[in-house]
């Protein structure tokens, strides 16, 4: 009898040992992600937290109006463009860079740079963007960052810019702060790609008279194209997200235009002042958007390249 | 041999220290006495100078009422909205903001259940019990903290030496060098920050933390405030006559090259340092004790560093006072020990516990002056002049329950007479109106959030007009933000506050 063919209960026993991993992370995600869910019911009630959990159920229905209050705001397609385009933007420059910097190391052969290069690519990663914003107001302020100094002593600006107070700057400082901070890190899941790929293939390439880029091109990019397509589907989900960390900590009344996103609007004009019904339902317009991005780009993935995350 | 020397050195310094510090904890166990209380306290505010129960003051006050309170200070302003929200509170909680949800009976303890219950002899005043119900939306008539720093008008104008209001802190020594041109109106302080960029390019001329631009605001005629008041009528800020005046000479301001845009990227901490370090000329700040203190900071790094309090006032300048008071302890559920909590709080709100808290102890740190005020000891004026050494010392940080009247005089009789004397030259122009704080909308109406929303929607938009690069910009904002304001429903907030008012202003009046 094959092990398909036997009841699901007992192929469930024969592999417990497995299961019981699987078992603890369903159970994580089920006390963290799925319960907490229920509270999304606040999104359509007036809710006071006075009320504790209990006033979950009791506060009156209000359906729509959160959410109706929130397409109406001042500054509603403000927030959604600066989301929308600083993660695209992000998208458009951050996803390829730890692709070719894995590329890249896995052509470098002495060992010693390569680790080098890869552990100074990789430790930004590890600094909070609170550290990372003190480094953007010391290297980037206008009476005596480093940049500016260059930039004008170089004749390149005229006067200092205004790199950190002011609205045009932002997103090109988001992009470079994120790229800088996470290339690295995502390079190494690449890396681990790579490094799966059968070395026989590179050496058949080689006999065949195969350059470096050539291999590159028809071995390498085709065996990690799977885990590129998961990254880009997984990226193109959080479309909506945004970084809240790095608009909150650049972020500020001179460059708001640019800074603020769902994210931040959602704490300030939400959480801030107690408004969790409010919050909520701005949180579960940015969810629902999510989920049909990865949803629509799974789709679209699978129709163009054959794989795609399920 | 050498091994055993050095042994036997590193064990006398062990030993020695570990004498040492049960004889430290012996001796303030000694002077706390065998009953005391441990209440753990929530200090809503990060930028509070101490964060520890220690020095001349607060051991007094333990030593006074048993209690000793462990502090715990605020790391942010969204700390406490997160503890409220799991319940994960101390005995005590003090704080600005978010009264609404303290004074709940499910979170916190009513003082006056606690009252009759523990310390029946305790009369509250009952316009401070007024300002405290002002808060309670549960409609139980419970009041669950007393805010601080309240006067009546009629006291302000009976006794009031003097306001903690936005002022200009300056380099006076600078200002020496310079000749001390009047500084009277907008124009001679124009003329004085042109001066300073040409004479002291690496200084920069202005910069803000805190009290941002508001003493520009005041100068110009508009309410440094939310709300205004003209002919008994209450209008929003940005409907002041002159507001466009006041955003047209700061805008004017930052492209002469007086402030900088960066100051909208830093911290309150690293705007104050400027100053400290000698790297601006000018701040705008609280009179009260900072003028004087702010010069004595940046002598560390200049000996020649002082500072001066500069008004610039015009007939139209008003300020305004709309508080009902400004912080609370609520006494929470979670508290182990209600009954020495409240008993605690009696004793602060005794003119005795306030004064102690304030001005240290009676007949050592001070002793009452003929003009009312006290006269402090050179021990205290001393370390007065030097915070950090002050804050280790006294540690006079526990304003609970002072009103404004003892905690201004407490700081301003610490100080060099020609402050006092600025300060009183400001008397004039404040206009004591506590009906306009109590006639907000109250957190959780739907004027509430367009109250909250013009906060947030003003805030970063008169940023953009003040750093507008050209006319044509700034006038782009200004309408933008205007317009947002009728979006947002600044005219109905308005009608809100103005059928509100009659109610309130009877009441303080």
């Amino acid at each position: 009898m094959k092990n398909t063919e036997k009841p699901w209960w007992k192929r469930l026993w024969v592999q417990r040992g497995l299961q019981a991993f699987v078992f603890v992370g369903i159970a994580y995600l089920f006390v963290f992600n799925v319960i907490p869910m229920v509270g999304l019911i606040i999104a359509f009630k007036n809710y006071h937290i006075q009320n504790g959990l209990l006033g979950m159920f009791t506060g009156e229905w209000v359906g729509f109006k959160y959410f109706i209050e929130f397409f109406h705001e001042y500054n509603f397609s403000q927030i959604l463009r600066n989301t929308v385009v600083i993660s695209l933007l992000k998208l458009i420059f951050g996803f390829p860079v730890p692709i070719i910097l894995a590329i890249a190391l896995n052509e470098v052969h002495n060992r010693k740079i390569k680790r080098v290069i890869q552990t100074a690519s990789y430790l930004p990663y590890f600094i909070s963007w609170v550290i990372v914003s003190g480094f953007c107001v010391i290297f980037l302020n206008t009476r005596n960052g480093a940049i500016n100094s260059v930039l004008v002593g170089l004749g390149i600006l005229e006067k200092p810019g205004n790199f950190l107070g002011g609205p045009d700057f932002f997103w090109t400082l988001a992009v470079i702060t994120d790229v800088w901070k996470s290339m690295g890190w995502w390079a190494i899941l690449f890396l681990a790609a790579i490094s799966g790929i059968d070395p026989t293939l590179y050496e058949a390439a080689i006999v065949d008279g195969a350059g470096r880029m050539s291999r590159i091109w028809n071995i390498t990019i085709p065996a990690i194209l799977p885990i590129i397509t998961v990254m880009m589907i997984l990226n193109i989900g959080g479309l909506f997200n945004g970084n809240f960390d790095q608009s909150f900590l650049l972020g500020n009344t001179g460059n708001r235009d640019t800074s603020d996103i769902i994210g931040t609007y959602v704490f300030r004009v939400g959480l801030s002042e107690g408004r969790f019904d409010y919050a909520t339902a701005v949180g579960m317009i940015q969810s629902l958007m999510s989920v049909l991005l990865v949803f629509g780009s799974n789709k679209l993935s699978k129709k163009l390249t054959g794989s795609s995350l399920y | 041999m050498k091994k055993r020397i050095v042994l036997i050195t590193a064990l006398a310094l062990v030993i020695g220290s570990m004498v040492y510090a049960a004889g430290q904890k012996g001796s303030s166990q000694a002077q706390a006495g065998s009953k005391t209380t441990e209440l753990s306290m929530f200090v809503n505010f990060s930028w509070y100078p101490t964060d520890s129960w220690t020095g001349i003051i607060p051991e007094e006050i333990t030593r006074r009422t048993g209690v000793h309170i462990n502090v715990t200070r605020a790391v942010d302003g969204q700390q406490l909205g997160l503890m409220l929200a799991s319940g994960d509170l101390p005995d005590l909680v003090y704080t600005d903001v978010l009264l609404e949800r303290l004074a709940d009976e499910s979170v916190s303890y009513a003082y006056n259940k606690l009252i009759q219950q523990y310390t029946p002899d305790w009369k509250v005043d009952n316009m401070l019990v007024a300002n405290a119900r002002l808060h309670n939306q549960s409609g139980d008539n419970n009041f669950y903290f007393i805010k601080n720093n309240f006067n009546t008008p009629q006291e302000f104008k009976e006794k009031a030496h003097g306001l903690q209001l936005a002022t200009l802190i300056t380099r006076g020594d600078i200002q020496d060098v310079l000749g001390n041109p009047p500084l009277n109106t907008l124009n001679d302080w124009s003329n004085l920050m042109a001066t300073v960029k040409a004479k002291y390019p690496n200084l920069i001329p202005f910069t803000f933390a805190n009290w941002g631009t508001q003493p520009f605001k005041i100068a110009h005629g508009v309410p440094d405030t939310d709300f205004g008041e003209e002919n008994g009528k209450a209008f929003y800020h940005i409907n002041s006559p002159y507001y466009k005046d006041y955003l047209i000479y700061m805008n004017q301001f930052y492209r002469k090259g007086y402030m900088l845009a960066d100051n909208y990227s830093l911290s309150a901490t690293d705007a104050e340092a400027l100053f400290y370090n000698g790297q601006t000329f000018s701040k705008s700040g609280a009179s009260g004790f900072e003028p004087y203190t702010s010069g004595v900071q940046a002598q560390r790094v200049d000996p020649k560093a002082y500072s001066n309090n500069v008004l610039i006032l015009s007939p139209r300048s008003k300020y305004y006072r709309v508080s009902t008071g400004w912080a609370g302890i609520a006494i929470t559920k979670k508290s182990k020990n209600p009954e020495a909590a409240i008993k605690f709080m009696q004793f602060m709100w005794t003119m005795e516990g306030a004064r102690l808290a304030n001005w240290g102890r009676e007949g050592i740190e001070w002793t009452m002056g003929s003009n009312n005020m006290p006269v402090f000891s050179k021990e205290w004026n001393d370390a007065y002049a030097d915070t950090p050494v002050f804050d280790k010392k006294y540690n006079g940080n526990w304003y609970f329950s002072a009103d404004a009247i003892t905690e201004f005089d407490g700081r301003a009789a610490a100080l060099p007479p020609e402050y006092l004397e600025s300060y009183q030259k400001m008397m004039p122009y404040a206009y004591i109106c506590p009906w306009l704080g109590a006639a907000m909308p109250q957190s959780g109406s739907a004027e509430r959030d367009i109250f909250n929303k013009l906060i947030d929607m003003v805030k970063s938009t008169e940023t953009k007009c003040i750093l507008a690069e050209n006319d044509t910009e700034f006038n782009r904002y200004y309408n933008e933000l205007m317009s947002n304001a009728k979006t947002i429903g600044v005219d109905k907030l308005e009608v809100y506050v103005n059928a509100q008012l009659p109610k309130y202003r009877a009441m303080y009046q």
